[in-house]
């Protein structure tokens, strides 16, 4: 009977000694933070990671640029739809869900390139790798820097993963701060991106991106002695080169070809990784949401006039720029967006040359005209742009007809401050200044309560 | 169960005939009479013997003799034997003999004929009473006499939730005990209801009570639900205080229902049958308007949306000058508006509806001697559903066997389960093929099936193409819910072994190894015969798509006790010192495959794998306990208890916690004072404080995880790389929710508990919730676990009950009340307010300081804008014109914004839940009915956006025809214009689509029949008993939707409680039931 007892009690010792392990379960089936990021092939799967975020980019960028600008408009709204009538009417309300989760994706993909580049210089493999991983990780995160910079103005600048109450304090820095830490990590990136990759790495970004997109970053500041500087030395490489068509960029069967510099990537077949066909649309009768006004800025002999037009496929009307044939599998559509390509290079080049002094029948003219005679237009000489200015204007309205949908246009007028005048002039939208920002999602400011740290957009209280 | 209510019969002499006894004890009583009476008196007398239904003989019976004809009448009691005797009884005929006493339902036994020289005897055997201060009443780890509980607790015997026609032991213990909800949000065949034990005290972290079976502690509910019979229970128990509950440590703070199973009890082999068989039908159908009035709804939208957009314009301009598509009328419905007959109408509701055959069988074995007990039973269950190609099947076995040999004592529980389930889905919305709300929306001049016999998929976007009328794409539901299988088996096994050794006199130690083992699989096909959603697929065949999902769960727990109990004069001694250690592991995975070369073989590998998934979750816990009680002279009653609690779940720096309690009773009515008050029979003050915890969130919440997050590289078209990234961010302090909460409450009972009462008051506050807080989107995430922020339960509940005997009638009223508050006092550092939304971005839920979790907070429509003058008086939206709702200018600007004339318009906790059950009993005849009901809470209806949105895109209820026309023709004043493009923000989620649920319902309706005894006696049986039942029969309310109940996604997330998006109606049903016992 006491050795019951005694029994008993020597079970609960036992048990009791083994408490410590018993209590600490490790989840078996995901990794953790705490024991991963060791390997190369960690911090490759977690750089993928970061690229991952940016397949959210299409549905943002469309709705708050496309629609946004003068490129797509809505009649009237469904239920489903209010939000996006509202970006585009500029009806604008911080408790816009689009615009909340184009934030939130944003930062999303800064923190996962925050988990690598506060981490790799600790990490144990070759160095030239560590270099490509921290390069691409800095080109992402500056790649979402530079939309969040020129959405919302003043930004947070969060350069490594931070807890909760670490994010109250950090409030709204300067935007020409977030523009120079953008510029940061893109003179890193582009000095650690090799110029191409071979086999399943290619498509990750390379040294041209990280200088296209720091020539943007440039350009919107109006750093016009930089931007010749970085353009020279892309052009000079002579990676890219325009394709005989516009239309050939956008061929779904011809994806990363010599014009693109840098994509967001698809493929229909991968489930998850296709994307709806973009644009397309089922009535015949109120056929698009193209703008009226984007249509007649074509000529009739622009052979670009036609990608923004439908061509039936089954049921529906495929938007010819992103037409692709569904995959029978996941009726999906697999094309790439295009972030950046060489035409936008060479529009670049033409209006930094102009603006750093017009010079009739210059390489900027030569720029400029690569362009338009591809789209079968005749090429600009001196007598039809005499000045600086003329100039000037044919470049953005060239831009406007070569990147249609390509999510350029809103952010180009912002940058030309030209968004009052032409939604004025083509969308009949009387808009405010303040509307070139996007008011802060309410969301976040409810989170913070703190308006001296993280307040709104001016305009937008 | 023998129903041992009789005696022997008058005899001659000293030979007496009895009828229904246990011999030995009857040649007892025998010997004892020959003993006693023959010294005392011979001739004119009565004695008997008073005894239980375990035949133990029971002292202090009160025992009356009456004679209404001569006025006679006597009384004695009992004595220590269980003996009593009358003597010197006057002659004649016509004497009744009644038993009573606190402890025992009264009988009566009347007829007697007293002659000279003869010895009435009677053998008496007393059923314990209802309310039975003495009885037994299962606690955490132990049970204690109802007269020394001093927590709350309510009981429910399993005797009272027999008869009711429903699937599970949780839907019939609705509106049986004050504080517990029972929440039918669905009525999906073979799910359980939501249990609510004193509100919502957790915002996150779960609001399911712990469900412990026959002392093993269940993660789910569903499993109890899954295993158990209720025709296998004896009692529930459901621990409602933190100090009844806080020997569960840090799973008590939702409550804990024990469930005790019954056990053999010591006699001959017992065998009963149990069934019912019956048909259950929809509770209700909404009123929808049929072809013609939804064509004439649906011209007058586009009409309006014409008109709005075109100067000028004229309801008369035909249909090809309209520059959109939404601006005109499909040309299938002008037919309809001319009214040419005999066109198609179809009822989508009576299309999926259907009456349900249901059924339910169980056969049970029991019986035992003193030293072995069993109890064995078996069942089977049906349940169709009333959504076709629905319906559920349970199979279940039960063995508990007890044995006893000297000191030691083991035995074993177990219950194996295996269940089939058919699924359709029916809760959500059109645009997830949810097919009740596709029922609603769709229009009804598409037909079922075409010509040819197959489905008809009109509905799918044939108004789309071509020109896009802008009407929303639903594919025909019938097909829906016909074509695709979704098919679930689950094995679940539940049991115990235990041993218990009486190590000295009155110490016990005991041990038991419990377990739970479940398994599940899901089988799901989607055929090419049924369409993809969407006009761009419209009745094109579909690739064939198939899921396959399986999960293995074990969860042991080993408990050690160690019990002893003594008495020392007047003072007793209770205590419990335990160890216990649980672990439980889930691994499921999922494939699902595509390009199905035909439909013909539905299984996965039939098709090419297009996706795999799977996951381990493990948790462990690890517990001490220790409870002390005393009780001085039956008057004085003290628990204290402790439960240590340590957790995996928990960050590495928090991972245990103590989880004490104590309470107090005063048994005032057996006080020297009042002990002369013969009326009352129990009087208990009770108070007790206590902590307990909730552990309810995620295995690894603390930890940062890594999710795949892939990404197409490579040359080519590419191909999918593996990405992993973070999916939440690490919180090393991550610990338990708190809940401290106070109770204090009264028993009082009258008159030999003919009346009871028993009152609660409570305050519960939740401190440190597991909250997913919002935190900025700068972390990378919007929201992470973690300790923040307290909320207040706090309420009163009270019930009675009436006992009473009138005539042959035996009446038994019990009405229970609970009223129930729900506050937060703080969130967070800044108290920052948590806005969510569910079902549309703008339904917005607030969880604030001050208001009830998740309260609505919306627009508040004050009416309509029912002429333009209107508009321009009023507050608006830019938008807004006449026939568009008006809304309330919250911040008093004079204009309507969106975001800022939101307030608080509703929340989705009742002020007061009730129940009431009555029955009456006359001689074979029981009649049974229970009313439940909850009262002062809205539903936030978002069905209405579509069934109720007059915009013509989508069939609306027939109320619709009331709508707003003209300024002249104002409607109903509660509905809007009719309008394809709405206007005004007619269409955002405001008080119009909030409604209140308040209800009452007819629970439960049971007539039975008890054959006479002696005609069993002739068939051979103990009982025999026939009834009718009816489930769910009616319900009041002034809710327009099916189920006042209602709660898409409140159970998973707190913080959106009471949305309605289309969910499974509930059924009522009607069966017929026997209960056989040999």
């Amino acid at each position: 009977m006491k050795h019951s007892i005694i029994k008993g009690f020597f079970l609960i010792v036992v048990f009791n000694s083994c408490n410590k392990s018993f209590l600490d379960i490790a989840p078996q089936s995901s990794a953790n933070a705490e024991t991963f990021y060791t390997t190369s092939a960690d911090y490759s799967a977690a750089l993928t990671g970061c690229y991952a975020t940016t397949k959210d980019y299409f549905n943002i960028l469309i709705e708050m640029m496309g629609y946004r600008s003068d490129e797509l408009s809505l009649i009237s709204p469904t239920a489903g739809t209010q939000d996006r009538y509202d970006i585009d009417k500029f009806v604008d309300k911080p408790a816009n869900t689009i615009i909340t989760n184009a934030w939130t994706v944003f930062y999303r993909g800064i923190e996962r390139c925050n988990e690598i580049t506060s981490r790799i210089n600790n990490a144990t493999f070759s160095d030239s790798l560590k270099k490509r991983y921290e390069g691409e990780a800095k080109f992402l995160r500056a790649l979402n820097y530079y939309y969040i910079a020129q959405f919302w103005g003043n930004a947070p600048i969060i350069a490594e993963p931070i807890s909760p109450s670490v994010a109250l304090t950090i409030g709204r820095a300067d935007v020409t701060q977030v523009y120079n830490f953008i510029e940061q990590d893109l003179i890193t990136a582009s000095q650690y991106l090799p110029v191409s990759y071979t086999g399943s790495d290619v498509g990750r970004a390379t040294n041209g991106a990280a200088q296209a997109l720091l020539t943007k970053v440039y350009l919107l500041q109006k750093k016009y002695t930089l931007v010749n500087e970085v353009l020279n030395n892309l052009i000079a490489k002579n990676t890219y080169q325009l394709l005989p068509t516009t239309a050939a960029v956008f061929d779904a069967n011809n994806k990363l070809n010599k014009e693109v510099i840098y994509a967001i990537r698809y493929n229909k077949e991968s489930a998850g990784n296709g994307h709806g066909l973009w644009l397309s649309t089922t009535d015949t009768v109120s056929a698009t949401g193209i703008s009226k006004s984007l249509i007649s800025a074509y000529s009739n002999t622009d052979n670009r006039r036609n990608l923004i037009r439908f061509t039936k496929q089954g049921n529906v009307f495929a938007l010819n720029k992103f037409n692709d044939v569904l995959s029978t599998t996941t009726r999906n559509a697999g094309n790439d967006y295009i972030l950046l390509r060489y035409a936008d290079v060479l529009l670049m080049q033409a209006e930094v040359l102009n603006e750093l002094g017009y010079a009739a029948n210059g390489v900027a003219f030569q720029s400029l005209n690569a362009v338009r005679s591809r789209a079968g237009l005749p090429a600009y000489t001196s007598t039809n742009l005499p000045d600086q200015l003329s100039f000037r204007n044919a470049v953005y309205q060239e831009r406007r007809l070569e990147f249609a949908l390509e999510s350029q246009r809103w952010l180009d007028m912002v940058r030309t401050n030209t968004a009052k005048l032409q939604i004025g002039l083509n969308e009949l939208i009387t808009i405010q200044d303040y509307q070139n920002l996007f008011p802060i999602p309410s969301s976040e400011i409810q989170k913070y309560n703190n308006p001296g740290l993280f307040g709104q957009n001016q305009g937008y209280n | 169960m023998k129903r041992v209510n009789k005696m022997t019969k008058r005899v001659k002499g000293k030979k007496y005939i009895i009828t229904v006894c246990n011999r030995i004890a009857c040649l007892l009583l025998a010997i004892m009479c020959i003993a006693s009476v023959g010294k005392a008196q011979s001739g004119n007398a009565a004695i008997g013997l008073v005894k239980n239904e375990a035949d133990t003989v029971l002292p202090s019976i009160n025992v009356t003799v009456k004679n209404n004809k001569t006025k006679f009448s006597a009384t004695t009691t009992t004595d220590e034997k269980g003996m009593f005797k009358f003597i010197k009884l006057p002659i004649g005929t016509g004497f009744t003999f009644s038993f009573s006493n606190v402890n025992y339902q009264s009988q009566e036994f009347t007829g007697y004929q007293v002659k000279e020289g003869e010895t009435i005897t009677l053998i008496v055997k007393m059923k314990e009473a209802v309310d039975n201060l003495s009885d037994v009443v299962v606690v955490g780890y132990g049970s204690q006499q109802k007269n020394a509980v001093s927590g709350a607790i309510g009981t429910i015997k399993g005797d009272d939730i027999l008869g009711q026609p429903v699937t599970g032991f949780d839907k019939a213990i609705a509106g049986k005990v004050a504080g517990v909800q029972i929440l039918q949000s669905n009525g999906t065949p073979g799910t359980s209801a939501t249990i609510r034990i004193r509100g919502t005290g957790s915002i996150t972290a779960g609001n399911d009570p712990l469900v412990v079976v026959d002392g093993v502690p269940l993660d789910r509910l569903s499993i109890a639900f899954e295993t158990i019979n209720q025709n296998d229970i004896a009692s529930i128990e459901v621990l409602k205080d933190a100090a009844a509950a806080a020997i569960y440590g840090s799973r008590g703070s939702n409550g804990v229902l024990l469930i005790t199973t019954k056990q053999g009890e010591v006699g001959k082999l017992k065998i009963s049958y149990n069934a019912f068989a019956g048909y259950q039908a929809v509770t209700k159908k909404i009123s929808m308007m049929d072809a013609y009035q939804y064509a004439a709804l649906s011209k007058d939208g586009h009409d309006n949306a014409y008109l709005d957009l075109t100067l000028g314009g004229s309801a008369a301009d035909p249909d090809n000058t309209r520059p959109q598509g939404f601006m005109r009328t499909p040309i299938e419905l002008y037919p309809y508006l001319q009214g040419v007959q005999g066109l198609t109408n179809t009822n989508w509701q009576d299309e999926i509806f259907t009456k349900a055959f249901t059924t339910n069988h169980t056969l049970s074995l029991s019986g035992g001697n003193q030293n072995v007990k069993y109890f064995v039973s078996g069942n089977y269950l049906s349940q169709e559903g009333v959504i076709i190609n629905s319906g559920y099947k349970r199979y279940s076995l039960r063995t508990n066997l007890d044995i006893k040999s000297n000191k030691f004592k083991f035995g074993i529980n177990f219950s194996p389960s295996i269940s089939t389930r058919k699924r359709v889905n029916a809760d959500d919305t059109y645009s997830n093929l949810g097919i009740v709300a596709s029922a609603l929306q769709m229009s009804p001049t598409w037909s079922v099936y075409n010509p040819d016999g197959t489905y008809n998929f009109n509905g799918n976007g044939y108004w789309r193409i071509g020109t896009d009328y802008q009407h929303n794409e639903i594919l025909n539901p019938v097909a829906v819910a016909n074509l695709i299988k979704d098919d679930i088996f689950n094995i679940n096994v539940i049991g115990k072994i235990y041993g218990d050794y009486e190590v000295f006199k009155k110490l016990h130690y005991n041990v038991s190894l419990g377990g739970v083992f479940s398994s599940s699989r899901n089988d799901f096909y989607r055929p090419s015969t049924l369409p993809i959603l969407g006009a761009a697929n419209y009745i094109s065949a579909s690739n064939p798509s198939a899921r396959s999902s399986s999960n293995l769960n074990y969860n042991w727990v080993i408990e050690q006790t160690l019990n002893y109990k003594n008495k020392y004069k007047r003072h007793t001694f209770t205590g419990l010192a335990g160890f216990t250690s649980q672990r439980d592991y889930i691994n499921s995975y999922n494939v699902s495959a595509t390009n199905f070369p035909n439909d013909l073989i539905t299984a996965v590998s039939a098709g090419q794998p297009s996706g795999v998934g799977g996951s381990i979750n493990e948790w462990s816990l690890v517990s001490y306990l220790l409870r002390l009680q005393y009780d001085y002279a039956g008057k004085y009653f003290v628990t204290a208890s402790t439960r240590t609690d340590g957790s995996s779940r928990f960050g590495a720096d928090n991972k245990w916690g103590n989880f004490p309690s104590v309470s107090a009773a005063w048994k005032v009515n057996n006080e020297k004072l009042l002990r002369n008050i013969t009326f009352l029979s129990n009087l208990k003050l009770r108070a007790s404080y206590g902590l307990t915890g909730n552990f309810n969130i995620g295995n690894y919440e603390s930890i940062s995880l890594l999710t795949n997050a892939n990404y197409i590289l490579g040359n080519g078209n590419g191909a999918s790389t593996i990405g992993l990234v973070t999916n939440n961010v690490t919180n090393k302090n991550l610990g338990w929710e708190k809940n401290y909460m106070f109770n204090a409450g009264l028993d009082a009972g009258f008159w030999g508990q003919k009346l009871t009462l028993e009152l609660n008051y409570y305050h519960g506050t939740t401190k440190d919730l597991l909250l997913n807080t919002p935190i900025p989107a700068t972390t990378g995430f919007l929201t992470a676990r973690q300790n923040v922020g307290s909320v207040v339960n706090k309420g009163i509940e009270a019930s009675v009950t009436t006992n009473h005997n009138i005539g042959n009638f035996h009446v038994k009223v019990n009405a229970n009340i609970s009223a129930n508050t729900n506050e937060v006092t703080s969130l967070g550092p800044n108290n920052t307010p948590i806005i969510q939304t569910a079902g549309t971005s703008n339904t917005y839920f607030i969880t604030q300081v001050g208001s009830a979790i998740g309260s609505y907070y919306l627009l508040n429509k004050v009416g309509i804008y029912n002429t333009a003058a209107d508009v321009a008086k009023y507050p608006a939206f830019t938008s807004s014109i006449a026939g568009d709702f008006r809304f309330e200018d919250v911040n008093g600007d004079g204009m309507l914004d969106v975001d800022k004339d939101r307030k608080i318009v509703g929340k989705y906790f009742p002020d007061y839940t009730f129940g009431g059950n009555i029955s009456i009993n006359y001689k074979g005849f029981d009649v049974t009915a229970t009313f439940q009901g909850s009262q002062g809470y809205q539903i936030v209806n978002l069905q209405k956006r579509y069934i109720s949105n007059l915009e013509g895109n989508f069939n609306n209820t027939v109320d619709g025809i009331k709508r707003w026309r003209s300024e002249t023709e104002q409607g109903n004043g509660i509905l809007n214009r009719a309008n394809r493009k709405s206007t005004g923000n007619n269409g955002r989620t405001s008080t119009y689509h909030v409604e209140d649920g308040s209800y009452v319902r007819l629970q439960n309706i049971n007539v039975s029949y008890t054959l006479p005894l002696k005609i069993c006696s002739k068939l051979g049986i103990s009982n025999l008993k026939f009834y009718v039942s009816g489930q769910n029969l009616y319900t009041w309310t002034n809710y327009s939707g099916y189920n006042p109940e209602v709660n898409l996604y409140g159970n998973n997330d707190a913080l959106t409680p009471g949305v309605d998006y289309g969910a499974y109606p509930l059924s009522k049903t009607i069966v017929f039931g026997t209960n056989i016992n040999f």
